[in-house]
């Protein structure tokens, strides 16, 4: 079966299934009818307004021209220049695409889905969710794609040295390591393919956040720290940097300098943990591929073959899945991943300062007193929650047990009794003053004792106030 | 044996396939139409800043006596509970006779940034319970926790065991130090102060970054490529997309809870271990005595079964039931199976408890 597989020519394959690929999406292109056209795209002003007639265009000028480079069409991309550049013998890096086609037209020498993805993003949808689902969908195909060519060429090479009688699995090892280049970037240069694509784009939304940091306002330091965040600094330089760094401010700006130098540390201790977080995650690609090659080798030995591209990919991706997780499991990326974070924190922290003081000098507000405000409101909120359910508690009260109450204490205190107390209490008096003239002193005082004597009656019977005690 | 068995007439056909679909799905893409979530009929009953308190309509004639208040995280949006007609937990309660109300938190903005774990709990919700219980002349009203919501309904339970006759709690982490447990291992250096005062709010892009990191190949890269096969479905391809959006549709989180949730529960497990302070009240969950029911899924990546688990010996209740879920953290709501298993247990154990 093994043999049967490579007793054609496999590059045959490649470009006649290429051709294929290219033919039908030329009458794709042809059928979509869309409103939209390609001169509402950057750098396409002037352009074709529909795909039909702009690879029409292409191929025509590609043809008269017949150069490298593009120079002979009407219009070019920026992304058309550099792939051209790139795939001509005196441009660019000199490296030819590997994925370029004798038949396809010049100019357009690069891996034809990427350009494809390119030209139709115009026509992806505009809302969330379908536009990013779209755009995930095409560089996951892109991906794709890619990987499955470099796979048939190793497979071509494979297939060959089977045919001349080498061993297979010393042919499946350098293939791998051949593929780790790809993954890495060969000579410094960057990783041919990406997987990690879309993962990356969050942390280079973060890391695009220091494009346009305030803090470095002397333009030879900011060329000299953002220089080493794109490139990495050598050390020397980072040193000399640092002792700069150091240096302590004088006279009126001395706080101002103070904190732009601790900001610009802190820039520094970002960037070299963003390098470690990147070393230490870019391991994952190479070392899924070693496990590739083991779970290869094991369906080899177990007789069970990969039967199509796409179990391959599979299989692929749960190896960068099983090794990725057990990267992430570990103390280094703990620490590295805590470290990256928190330095960058302190960094947009630095960033913040340096805008409050700007915005302050423009006398607008600042988030710091956007802060205090928010912070007061939210108290005020809290204590006005706080007396509304306070109210609202004194208002649904049940207070008739409280009322009742009352009422009996009232009818304990018997106000006849108490009327008739302070009458005899005045009699008293009368009878005191009566007393100076003589006579009427016992005749008054007997009345009054007899009277004290009545009143404390009614407090005796209980069967009145406990008979209003119902109502 | 070598260990492929592809012949270049069929990869070049598969590759040929993949791209046709492929340029086939540009325009289904573009004529899917909105995707809509949500599909249960409600009202707005009660709202309070950005929160707004939902009741479903009944589905059946005799609706169950005791209302049921769900419990949504802060994190991403609720209507994962109600997400499609054929995807629904809270479908799945209304057609079991349940009276079902959900929490909806809102997108907090810069203004809620000081909003603490006890402006949510001893706040919000409790004006929740409160609001329900006027409304059914009731004293005690049954409450369901998902996730992170699970977690705020142990601790508004323990705090008010009173307001509470029955406590679901579903994929709800307990114990946030489990050795599995991804996000715990992450949180346990970053300098959460640090990162509060300089952020306010964490942006929810942030969030999902942290959450795309524990299976990034599959979630960047296997899953569009899989899409592909589905362009030429449009209702697969709407349910896809639909997915799609409550994975990216995510609030911001307020600072201040935020800090506290990372502090309190992750860094120092303080659930667990009874330190956790709501407002100058302790969480103590042995006050929780009534009945608890707590569904977990076995092969949750977010919330580990056994930092579920762990309620069992934490909470004073003797009626306590546990019930896995086989499958995952979103799968226990939205996938087929789940919608035959989870809404009857749930629906059938509250009714055995009135």
């Amino acid at each position: 079966m093994a043999n049967d597989a490579f007793s054609v020519d496999w590059m045959q394959g490649w470009s006649d299934l290429q051709r294929k690929i290219w033919n039908e999406w030329i009458a794709m292109a042809g059928e979509l009818n869309t409103n939209r056209s390609f001169a509402s795209m950057p750098g396409m002003e002037g352009a074709a307004q529909w795909p039909m007639q702009w690879l029409q265009q292409a191929m025509g000028a590609a043809g008269q021209g017949g150069g490298a480079g593009g120079g002979a069409m009407p219009w070019s991309m920026p992304w058309m220049q550099q792939a051209a550049g790139a795939a001509s013998p005196g441009g660019g890096s000199g490296t030819a695409a590997p994925w370029g086609m004798p038949w396809m037209p010049q100019g357009m020498n690069t891996a034809p889905m990427d350009d494809w993805m390119r030209v139709f993003g115009v026509y992806s949808p505009e809302s969330a969710p379908e536009k990013s689902a779209m755009t995930n969908m095409m560089a996951a195909a892109s991906s794709f794609v890619r990987m499955s060519q470099e796979i048939f060429q190793s497979l071509q090479k494979m297939g060959e040295g089977i045919q001349d009688g080498a061993d297979w699995t010393k042919m499946l090892d350098r293939s791998i390591q051949q593929a780790k280049g790809l993954f890495t970037g060969q000579d410094g240069g960057k990783a041919a393919l990406d997987p990690m694509a879309a993962w990356g784009q969050p942390l280079q939304l973060w890391m695009g956040m220091l494009k346009n940091n305030p803090l470095f306002s002397t333009p030879a330091l900011q060329s000299a720290v953002m220089t080493g965040m794109q490139s990495g600094l050598e050390e020397q330089g980072e040193a000399w940097l640092q002792q700069v760094l150091a240096t302590p401010g004088l006279g009126l700006t001395r706080e101002k300098q103070e904190r732009l130098q601790e900001g610009m540390r802190d820039l520094l201790l970002y960037r070299k943990a963003a390098q470690e977080f990147h070393t230490l995650t870019s391991q994952v690609n190479v070392q899924a591929l070693d496990l590739l090659h083991k779970r290869l080798l094991e369906r080899g030995a177990t007789q069970k073959p990969l039967e199509s591209m796409r179990d391959l990919y599979v299989l692929w991706v749960d190896c960068c899945e099983e090794v990725n997780a057990e990267m992430v499991r570990g103390q280094a990326f703990q620490q590295v991943n805590s470290r990256m974070i928190n330095a960058m924190m302190r960094v947009q922290k630095h960033v913040q300062v340096a805008t409050d003081e700007m915005l302050a000098a423009l006398h607008m507000p600042t988030r710091r007193e956007l802060d205090s405000s928010h912070r007061q409101v939210q108290d005020l909120k809290r204590r006005l929650r706080a007396m509304e359910e306070e109210i609202k508690g004194l208002r649904t009260q049940d207070h008739s047990a409280e009322m009742r109450s009352i009422r009996d204490d009232l009818d304990r205190l018997d106000v006849r009794n108490l009327r008739q107390e302070l009458a005899d209490m005045k009699g008293l008096l009368e009878g005191a003053q009566a007393g100076l003239a003589g006579q009427g002193d016992k005749k008054a005082g007997s009345a009054s004792r007899s009277r004290v004597a009545t009143r404390e009656k009614p407090a005796q019977e209980p069967a009145a106030p406990a008979a209003k005690k119902g109502e | 044996m070598f260990p492929f068995a592809m012949t270049p007439q069929q990869a070049g056909e598969e590759l040929l396939r993949f791209n046709k679909k492929m340029m086939a799905g540009l325009s289904s893409m573009s004529e899917v139409g909105p995707i809509s979530a949500g599909v249960s009929n409600r009202e707005v009953v009660y709202t309070d800043d950005k929160l707004v308190l939902y009741r479903y309509q009944a589905r059946v004639e005799k609706r169950h006596r005791v209302p049921l208040l769900i419990v949504y995280a802060l994190v991403n949006r609720p209507y994962m509970a109600d997400l499609q007609e054929d995807r629904s937990l809270i479908r799945g309660l209304l057609d079991e006779g349940m009276d079902v109300y959900l929490v909806d938190w809102g997108y907090p903005d810069g203004s809620d940034r000081f909003l603490e774990l006890n402006d949510y709990i001893n706040g919000y919700l409790k004006r929740c319970v409160s609001y329900i219980c006027e409304a059914h002349d009731l004293y005690r009203i049954n409450l369901l926790g998902i996730c992170q919501g699970g977690t705020f309904s142990l601790c508004f339970t323990a705090l008010h065991p009173e307001k509470i006759r029955n406590l679901v709690t579903t994929v709800t982490p307990v114990d946030f130090q489990t050795p599995d447990n991804l996000l715990s291992h992450w949180a346990k250096n970053l300098d959460v102060d640090l990162m509060v005062e300089t952020l306010g709010n964490i942006p929810s892009d942030l969030l999902n970054f942290t959450f795309l990191s524990m299976n990034p190949y599959r979630l960047t890269g296997q899953k569009y490529l899989d899409m592909v096969d589905l362009l030429d479905q449009p209702e697969k391809l709407k349910n896809f997309l639909r997915m799609e959006k409550w994975i990216f549709d995510s609030p911001d989180q307020a600072g201040e809870a935020f800090r506290q949730f990372i502090k309190d529960f992750y860094q120092r497990n303080g659930l667990v271990k009874g330190e956790v302070m709501i407002g100058d009240q302790r969480v103590d969950l042995k006050n929780i005595a009534m009945p608890v029911l707590n569904v977990y899924a076995t092969l949750d990546h977010l919330v580990p079964p056994a930092s579920s688990k762990a309620l069992k010996g934490l909470v004073g209740s003797t009626d306590y039931t546990e019930v896995p879920f086989k499958g995952g953290h979103i799968g226990l709501y939205v996938s087929g199976r789940a919608q035959q298993e989870v809404p009857p247990t749930i629906a059938n154990w509250l009714k055995a408890r009135g």
